[in-house]
């Protein structure tokens, strides 16, 4: 029940206190996912054939052939998300996570110390990023041989699709709030690798329904978007334009900046709450 | 030394990237105008049911784009896999251009039709489906424009051209087999039935030819069944019979082939019918209805049993016969219009008129593009005339000229408009009516020119000007003849008729 509280007041004061400095490295994740957007928007020429094909290409024939490429384009911005994430993520998330806690532990926002501390949470943020997407690989295999079907076999068409891509959307959200505090403890003083991650997967786990809340307070607004491109693609595609499915994602991609921002915010002030109170 | 090769082969695979790059860019550009032509065409089609033919050449143009775009070799680079997109390329700019072509043949312009095909066919090089696609593109626009023999070299040249492919099922058909029917079918819709003979003995040295090459069973199977079809329809029995035989001997070799067994059979019964051995024939007709009823060879048997029926002196069991064809869940179209006819005229035969004046006059509206359709009108005049009613005969004539007028305007393009405008001639003078017989026959000359029918159309229309004191009209119509029908029948004799008359009369 205290958790839930400490939540709904972490998720407000992240809300009241946005800063742009604490938001600034979430935004530069989405320079690569734009220039891949613009770059499959560009497919008919050569710099963006070679920008965004060999995503796309890695996902069939088709994904190199208009239109089928924007109906592809969803599942090829996932993969490139899902490298950027890894790679480039792993040290600006716990970057921001780091100008974040500054004001909580009152040291400056900017500065070596900061990136120091973002540094050094890179190893077990990217093993905590790539065992959360083998967990949801592992999951979307599972959904399609199971509960896709099961849903399918009472909800045909639309509904079935919704209900299966809400099932889908919720089980991945609760996976990732099991990892949430994995980066959040690897950028504070006297972290270790197995520390984080242990005692990052326990945090989650213990608050789990608070962080699960916080998590779906702050996705709704991309969460819509994103229904749209994910559930009826084909619907975007042919009867209004497959270009659009282009603008769609970045609208997402941007959105889902500040989601993340807010999420880590909030998190972060979850985290220190917990913490105070077992001082 | 080994870092300036590494540089080097560096710099080549760079350069190979970016053609390729250059023309899969290319091709996705060009995807991208079919696409948006695509759109266009179903913005423009909205709202009409049959679009005019402004807007069809409007279509036309939206998919005439990428010709006007892209031109070969549509990218700088070498290689095999630069090859295949130039290959890709072109394939999507002729199919693009093959839809603008259909378009122009919809909105009357075969011209254009046929220049799109010829271009398509041009650039095709060595993608066989697509110039496949681009002859037949050809025919129909030759068709259209009533230039039937080259529409008919142009498929014979097909046949040349493209072997048939082997087939993996025994389902699987490659449509080039479907040519040589298509020669007959075009043949007889020209009306010049002379040349169907020959066409049939055309059609059976095709046949004959693919299997001296030794092909695969699936094939083997396929060209013999049509052969022996062929050969039936030539009236040669023994070889039909020889090459049911030989088929027979590998539908047991093959089990895959087990399917055929009702073609067998029909034809088999077909044979024994030809041999006039009635009764087994008409065994063997109702085991395929009983023992494979949705196969189309139950519709064909019901027929030629139903005929066979006719010949025998059993009315009641033909009319049983043809009715089964048109009771079936989806009656053949090529079938149920005769299936109707025949009933009509059995049914005429027994005594039972206007029941069969009432399935006569459905025929047309049913079955506008079939022979049937084009016949039962005069079918209801020849009644009243040997039944002596000379005035219902005109009532009907007068009738059969509306319908025929109808046919037309629901289909203009249609080879059957030949045949109707011939029959509203045929109507015209039976009721003595100059002024639109003559009508009609210039309206003939105009759309119908290079079909035989019109130089018979113009001879008709020659006789009745002189009859009515126009020899002015009547030597042009003469003319016509000799200038734009040379080969047909009536050609010498006009010829010698004008040579004769030169200088009697005022001539154009």
């Amino acid at each position: 029940m205290g958790d839930l509280r400490n939540a709904r007041l972490s998720v407000h004061e992240a809300w009241r206190d946005f800063r742009w400095v604490e938001y600034r490295p979430f935004a530069w994740v989405l320079v690569p996912e734009l220039l891949f957007l613009l770059a499959a928007l560009r497919l008919g020429t050569p710099w963006g054939m070679a920008g965004a094909g060999w995503v796309l290409g890695s996902l069939g024939e088709p994904g190199l052939h208009y239109p089928a490429s924007f109906l592809l384009l969803s599942s090829g911005y996932a993969r490139f998300d899902a490298l950027i994430f890894a790679f480039l993520g792993s040290f600006l998330i716990p970057l921001g996570i780091a100008r974040i806690q500054a004001p909580m532990i009152e040291t400056p926002s900017t500065g070596s110390g900061t990136v120091g501390r973002a540094r050094r949470a890179y190893g077990v943020t990217l093993v905590a990023y790539i065992l959360n997407f083998v967990v949801l690989l592992a999951w979307e295999f599972l959904l399609q041989v199971g509960p896709s079907r099961w849903i399918h076999s009472f909800f045909g068409g639309i509904k079935g699709d919704i209900l299966t891509w809400l099932v889908g959307i919720l089980v991945a959200f609760a996976v990732a709030a099991v990892f949430l505090y994995v980066p959040i403890r690897a950028v504070e003083d006297g972290a270790t690798f197995g520390g984080s991650l242990g005692g990052g997967l326990a945090e989650g786990i213990r608050k789990f329904g608070a962080t699960l809340l916080l998590m779906l307070v702050f996705s709704w607004p991309a969460l819509v978007v994103l229904a749209l491109i994910q559930i009826q693609p084909a619907l975007v595609v042919t009867r209004f334009r497959p270009e659009l499915m282009a603008v769609l994602l970045a609208i997402a991609a941007v959105l889902n900046t500040f989601v993340n921002y807010f999420i880590y915010s909030a998190g972060s002030r979850l985290h220190w709450l917990g913490q105070r109170g077992e001082a | 030394m080994t870092a300036r090769l590494a540089l080097a082969a560096a710099c080549l695979a760079l350069l190979a990237g970016c053609s390729q790059l250059d023309g899969m860019a290319t091709r996705y550009r060009a995807e991208r105008m079919i696409w948006e032509a695509q759109r266009r065409e179903t913005q423009l089609r909205i709202g009409k049911a049959a679009p005019d033919s402004a807007t069809l050449l409007r279509i036309r143009a939206e998919y005439q784009r990428p010709r006007l775009a892209f031109h070969p070799p549509y990218f700088q680079g070498t290689g095999a896999k630069a090859d295949g997109i130039r290959r890709d390329i072109t394939r999507q700019v002729g199919l693009s251009e093959l839809t603008a072509s259909r378009s122009a043949l919809q909105a009357h312009r075969a011209d254009l039709a046929l220049e799109s095909a010829r271009w398509v066919a041009s650039i095709a090089g060595a993608d066989t489906s697509l110039a496949r696609e681009a002859d037949l593109s050809s025919v129909m626009a030759l068709r259209a424009l009533r230039r039937f023999d080259e529409a008919i070299a142009t498929m014979r040249g097909m046949l040349d051209r493209y072997p048939p492919a082997t087939p993996r099922t025994p389902e699987q058909e490659d449509p080039i087999l479907n040519i040589p029917d298509g020669i007959i079918e075009l043949r007889g819709e020209t009306a010049d039935s002379s040349m169907v003979g020959g066409d049939r003995a055309y059609a059976a040295a095709y046949y004959r030819k693919i299997l001296a090459r030794n092909p695969s069973p699936f094939l083997e199977s396929q060209v013999r069944a049509r052969l022996s079809r062929t050969l039936l329809e030539m009236g040669d029995a023994n070889a039909a019979f020889a090459e049911v035989g030989a088929l027979r001997t590998l539908v047991q070799r093959t089990p895959a082939l087990r399917s055929l067994e009702p073609e067998l059979l029909y034809t088999e019964a077909r044979i024994r019918g030809m041999q006039k051995d009635y009764k087994t024939a008409l065994t063997l007709y109702d085991g395929i209805v009983k023992a494979h009823p949705s196969s189309p060879f139950a519709a064909r048997a019901l027929l030629d049993a139903a005929v066979i029926a006719e010949r025998m002196g059993n009315p009641t069991m033909a009319i049983a016969r043809y009715r089964a064809i048109l009771d079936r869940p989806h009656p053949d179209p090529g079938l149920a219009p005769v299936a109707s006819y025949r009933m009509a005229m059995v049914k005429d035969q027994i005594g039972n008129w206007e029941e069969a004046k009432t399935i006569l006059e459905g025929i047309p509206t049913q079955f506008p593009k079939s022979r049937a359709g084009v016949e039962a009108p005069f079918a209801i005049v020849e009644h009243y005339y040997r039944t002596r009613q000379p005035d219902a005969a005109k009532a009907a004539l007068a009738k059969a000229i509306d319908t025929y007028r109808t046919m037309i305007r629901l289909d203009t393009i249609s080879a059957y408009a030949t045949v109707y405008r011939w029959n509203t001639l045929r109507a015209y003078v039976a009721l003595g009516r100059a002024k639109e017989a003559l009508q009609t026959v210039d309206e003939m000359a105009e759309n119908d020119r290079g079909a035989p029918i019109t130089a018979e159309a113009l001879f008709q229309g020659a006789q009745i000007a002189l009859a009515g004191g126009d020899k002015v009209k009547s030597d042009v119509y003469l003319q016509q003849i000799v200038l734009e029908y040379p080969n047909s029948p009536r050609a010498a004799s006009v010829r010698k008729y004008l040579k004769e008359h030169a200088g009697k009369a005022p001539s154009r």
